[in-house]
């Protein structure tokens, strides 16, 4: 119940407005205005980037770290955030759980990559840290892209561009038995027959496990050329505990395309980008959303912006001036979905895509983000038994949808009923006559056709009064 | 409080046939008072009470979620300096509380048995400045005039408040925490605008008449003006079965009374109240206690076996196991106690002793545990229940150690049950299933009815759950009570331990009275009762685990009267009324969602269950009649 906001508000107002025929079913309400969790997604912020150095010598495992000096260094790797939640509330017995988010999100051994390039290969070694007595999970005998997820092991993402849907996805595990694939992140196709040549050497450093891989660049369709960039995740599959941790520190899974570590061969040279996105708050329905596009480079752009959620689009021209960040307003209709109640963890939310396009269509880059979205109409009852002395009951009507004029509110109650104002407040309905079982049902209409906009209904007990 | 009553009682004021003998032992353990300085070394000088806690510099008072709207006033009201009403006793009520106009003159009600402690709660909201506020209780008495639960029977707190961290970043809250005693001796000043609130507990004497029986609360102001609080409670025509706390139900909370050194959570607890605050947890309807730091004194005989010394504390301990088990027996806890000092064995002093795991540290454990059995028989202590670790997760060496205890525990004696504090299936390990073979008791943190179930099968005779407490953002003790209750029959479990009934942050360098302080330090959701030189103090959270064991008592008789009701029709009704209160709590309330669920049980919903309950049990009564 905020009541904060009541107070805010300070209105205790009298029951307004249409009345039903029978009697009332609210005997007063107190207004309250909605706090909406405002959306902000920046995706510049989000991802992590760096820059691979080309290295004079190819380096070797049996020098390994001395010959990766030159090699960029890449560590904190993060607990997949759901699961980090989870221990995060486990940890807690006060409601607190995100103080524990930094402890949770922390895997219990890091891991640390190093990655460096010459005209050939693209060179990477992960380092994955492990402490005496640590259980170590090892299948040996698996032939070549068995599910090696399912032991010790390090899996690799590689976007060869993050507009593109298209990736590879590589595993290996500390007896060297690898995974390959081509997937598409849009189809959700796998192709495990791509089975190309690159070398793979496995090494220990202490209680350390270390995998070396030398991948040539014509395998990866990249081209090593100073300043293009690629995306990528590498994820960290710990099976005894189910810990898993990756570079890009992510939600659900390791292959979300809007946190993919940015990844500059060479040297820095970025490009037309969705660099942020902002909404008031989203709720089922329609929704608009601003979006910022930045053009880091010296030349005009002449642009669109599209936005995606499930099937519909919503498309824009834009103009991006040199060096300099734009913004434009879009609007996603019908089909953001409300997807989080409670501690549902497991939700993924709306997908929503944005993709930047040249004047032809053609894809310049792209962005996306997974958002939960409120309910059209939240309802809630202070309690759901009752005690037969109760002649009241408050009931909890948050309206997070745009209203219109004709729209109205009936809120009815075992054969009582009222027509009101739609107002979110606090809503005391008399319930004096109840005995047993009861049903409230409040409905948001438009009264011009009658036509439903949203119905909830709340079951409550009124049980015999113990002191009648 | 007490002294007052006694008081009272020899002036033959109020009630003058009930002697001191006969005030119940709950009012008699609590303290009255909390110390005038709840922090020393951090303390705001010349300050007392919560003022003396020192708030982080850059940190600003919030507001709770409460309703805070002036209510509309009949011009009788308006002219009175404070308005008196009720409130639910498990809700929080925040100094700027507002009541609801229903709510203002309407009488506090509780429905109880015969036996128990009921609860009720009011406020005084100021109009305007009042000062020499003193209040006044009364008999309860029945419908004729007749006295059926003495001024004895009667204890007035006043609710204080504590500054805690509050949900943003740099902010406190001041939330009620600890109550106070409020007697004939206390007088306040109110300011304006202002609300004081008042907790009020009644023992129903164990042979009251059933009925409706009321009382009033006399408030006089200095400047004359004069206002009651009126009482009314059911007395039920029944009493509560209590459940066989071996076989059926072990209700423990883990407590450290042993151990004063700064780096111990026990830091906060008075040495000379270990009875007192035992005899607190067995008025409470506890059991048992899950235990630290009870060791019996150690020593190697020159014929190279070990020799346990009962009688003579051990380690940081201040007293022997025998004297604790001594105040165990003597405060009437009667359950299983939770032996929690052997997952130590393998650490800190023990280690010296003989290296871990070693074939020497096996015979030191299995000798230890031999000698432990046998005393505890000699001695008629209850029986130990070896915890040998806490949340061992994915940690293989938590595991190893677990393993390893267990086997050197069984071969002193084979036949002891084992437990642990098994983290269930939080981080999906499954570390009940790991440690199977070395626990009897699956005491974990984490069920769903798949796991119950799955429990079973893999050979647990039985559950128990533990940490299910937690703080909801409804401002109510609505979790406590849940979770000592309700929820436990959801899952036939056939004991409950919590974390626990008082915690003050270890360490040197933190403030004395580091159980107050918050604020700067100790977590609040491990407190349940504070501590006072003259005893223990309660909490909102703490009487709600009372009602919680009195809710599992209700359904437990009511399953008693099942049981042995011949009317297959009253037997059938009965039931269905049974799961559907008990069904009321989701399979899946001891995971990740329980505060979600709890937003559902209202403390106004866990009456009302209760009340169903209590009406099934009537009407097989009226049946079997």
């Amino acid at each position: 119940m905020n009541n904060i906001s009541k107070n805010i508000l300070s209105v205790f107002a009298a029951v307004a407005a249409v009345t039903a025929s029978g009697a009332e079913a609210v005997k007063s309400v107190v207004p309250f205005e909605v706090k909406k969790e405002p959306l902000k997604v920046n995706f510049d912020a989000d991802c992590r980037e760096f820059v691979i150095p080309e290295l004079k010598k190819a380096p070797t495992l049996k020098d390994f770290p001395k010959d990766w000096a030159n090699a960029v260094k890449m560590s904190d790797f993060k607990t997949i955030y759901r699961r980090a939640e989870m221990r995060a509330k486990a940890l807690q017995a006060a409601g607190e759980w995100k103080k524990f988010l930094p402890k949770t999100l922390t895997p219990p051994e890091d891991t640390i990559v190093y990655m460096g390039y010459d005209k050939d290969n693209l060179y990477l070694a992960t380092e994955c840290c492990e402490s005496p007595g640590n259980v170590l999970t090892k299948l040996p005998g698996l032939p070549r892209d068995s599910k090696i997820y399912s032991v010790d092991s390090i899996e690799l993402m590689i976007f060869k561009d993050r507009a593109n849907p298209d990736f590879v996805q590589l595993m290996a595990d500390m007896l060297g038995q690898i995974y390959d694939a081509k997937r598409n992140d849009v189809a959700r196709t796998t192709d495990v027959s791509w089975n190309p040549d690159y070398k793979l050497e496995v090494g220990k450093k202490g209680e350390n496990w270390i995998l070396f891989w030398t991948f040539p660049w014509k395998m990866l369709e990249i081209q090593p050329v100073a300043g293009r960039e690629f995306a990528l995740n590498i994820a960290r599959n710990k099976r005894h505990g189910k810990e898993f941790s990756s570079l890009a520190g992510n939600k659900n899974g390791f292959a979300e395309r809007d946190r993919l570590v940015k990844m500059y061969i060479g040297k820095k040279n970025p490009r037309c980008s969705v660099s942020a996105v902002a909404a008031p708050a989203l709720v089922e329905g329609k929704n608009f959303l601003t979006v910022w596009v930045n053009n880091p480079t010296a030349q005009k752009v002449d642009a669109q912006v599209r936005l995606k959620c499930g099937k519909a689009s919503n498309t824009k021209p834009i103009t991006l001036k040199p060096n300099a960040k734009s913004k434009l307003r879009l609007s996603i209709s019908g089909v953001v979905k409300s997807a989080t109640m409670g501690h549902r963890v497991r939700e993924s939310g709306n997908r929503i895509d944005i993709e930047l396009l040249d004047k032809e269509g053609k894809l310049i880059n792209s962005a996306m983000f997974t958002a939960d979205a409120m309910e059209k109409m939240a309802v809630s009852l202070a309690s759901y038994a009752v005690m037969g002395s109760e002649d009241t009951l408050n009931c909890r009507v948050q309206i997070n949808c745009g209203i219109t004029k004709t729209a109205k509110l009936e809120i009815s109650c075992n054969g009582n009923k009222s027509i009101l104002a739609p107002k979110s407040g606090e809503y005391l309905l008399d319930v004096s006559q109840i005995q047993g079982d009861a049903e409230v049902v409040i409905r948001l209409f438009d009264s011009k056709t009658n036509k439903n906009i949203v119905v909830k209904k709340l079951k409550f007990t009124r049980e015999a009064d113990p002191f009648a | 409080m007490k002294k007052t009553l006694l008081m009272l009682c020899c002036a033959g004021a109020v009630f003058s046939c009930v002697g001191s003998d006969d005030i119940p032992r709950q009012f008699k353990v609590w303290g009255s008072k909390a110390p005038f300085q709840l922090s020393k070394l951090n303390a705001v000088m010349g300050k007392v009470g919560m003022e003396s806690i020192r708030i982080p510099k850059g940190f600003k008072e919030a507001l709770a979620d409460t309703n805070t709207i002036v209510p509309k006033l009949t011009e009788a009201q308006k002219k009175q300096p404070f308005l008196p009403f009720a409130y639910h006793p498990q809700k929080y009520l925040f100094y700027y509380t507002q009541p609801l106009a229903a709510q203002i003159n309407k009488p506090a009600r509780a429905i109880g048995t015969p036996g128990e402690y009921v609860q009720m709660a009011f406020a005084l909201r100021t109009l305007k400045k009042v000062e020499n506020v003193g209040l006044e209780l009364a008999a309860f008495t029945d419908k004729s005039g007749k006295k059926v639960i003495p001024v004895i029977n009667i204890d007035l707190r006043r609710v204080m408040d504590l500054p805690m961290i509050g949900k943003q970043d740099r902010t406190y809250v001041i939330e009620p925490r600890y109550m106070e005693s409020f007697d004939e001796f206390d007088l306040l000043n109110i300011k304006k605008d202002y609300t004081e609130r008042f907790f009020v507990t009644v023992k129903i004497p164990d042979n009251a008449a059933p009925g409706i029986v009321r009382s009033n609360i006399k408030i006089t102001c200095g400047s004359g003006e004069t206002a009651v609080m009126p009482m009314m409670i059911r007395v039920l025509p029944f009493k509560l079965d209590r459940p066989d706390p071996v076989k059926e139900m072990n209700f423990q909370i883990l407590a450290n009374f042993n151990d004063i050194r700064t780096t111990s959570w026990g830091r906060d607890n008075y040495p000379h109240q270990m009875l007192q605050n035992m005899s607190d947890l067995a008025e409470h309807g506890m059991n048992s206690i899950g235990y630290v730091n009870i060791n019996p004194s150690i020593s190697k005989g020159a014929d190279g076996n070990y020799k346990f010394d009962f009688d003579k504390p051990s380690g940081a301990a201040m007293h022997s196991l025998a004297f604790y088990m001594e105040n165990y027996k003597r405060a009437g806890l009667n359950g299983p106690m939770g032996y929690y000092s052997c997952s130590a064995w393998h650490r800190y002093g023990f280690n010296k002793i003989a290296k871990a795991f070693s074939s020497e540290w096996v015979k030191l454990i299995s000798q230890l545990v031999a000698a432990i059995e046998k005393e505890r028989i000699k001695r008629s202590w209850p029986e130990f229940i070896y915890f040998t670790g806490d949340e061992p997760g994915s940690s293989v060496v938590k595991q190893n150690a677990i393993k390893n205890l267990a086997n050197a525990i069984r071969k002193g004696k084979s036949d002891v049950r084992l437990s642990n504090f098994f983290n269930g299936e939080w981080n999906g390990t499954s570390d009940w299933k790991l440690c199977k073979d070395y626990a009897n008791v699956n005491c974990a943190n984490y069920f769903t009815d798949r796991i119950v179930a799955d429990s079973k099968k893999a050979g647990y005779p039985e559950i128990w759950l533990y940490n299910g407490i937690e703080r909801v953002a409804s401002n109510d003790a609505r979790s406590p009570r849940a979770f000592y209750g309700f929820v436990l029959h959801r899952y036939g479990a056939t004991g409950v331990t919590q974390y626990h009934y008082r915690y003050a942050t270890g360490g040197k360098g933190k403030t004395d009275f580091a159980v107050y302080d918050h604020i700067n330090g100790t977590r609040p959701d491990y407190v349940l009762s504070y501590p006072a030189p003259d005893g223990p103090l309660p909490t909102q959270q703490w009487e709600g685990v009372r009602q919680g064991i009195y809710d599992y008592r209700y359904v437990y008789t009511l399953k008693n009267r099942i049981k042995a009701c011949k009317d297959a029709q009253a037997k059938a009704a009965a039931e269905k009324v049974l799961n559907s209160v008990v069904n009321t709590i989701p399979g899946d309330f001891m995971t990740e969602k329980r505060s979600h669920h709890l937003q559902k049980l209202s403390p106004e919903t866990l009456d009302t269950m209760r009340w169903k309950i209590s009406q099934a049990i009537m009407k097989l009564d009226k049946v079997s009649k």
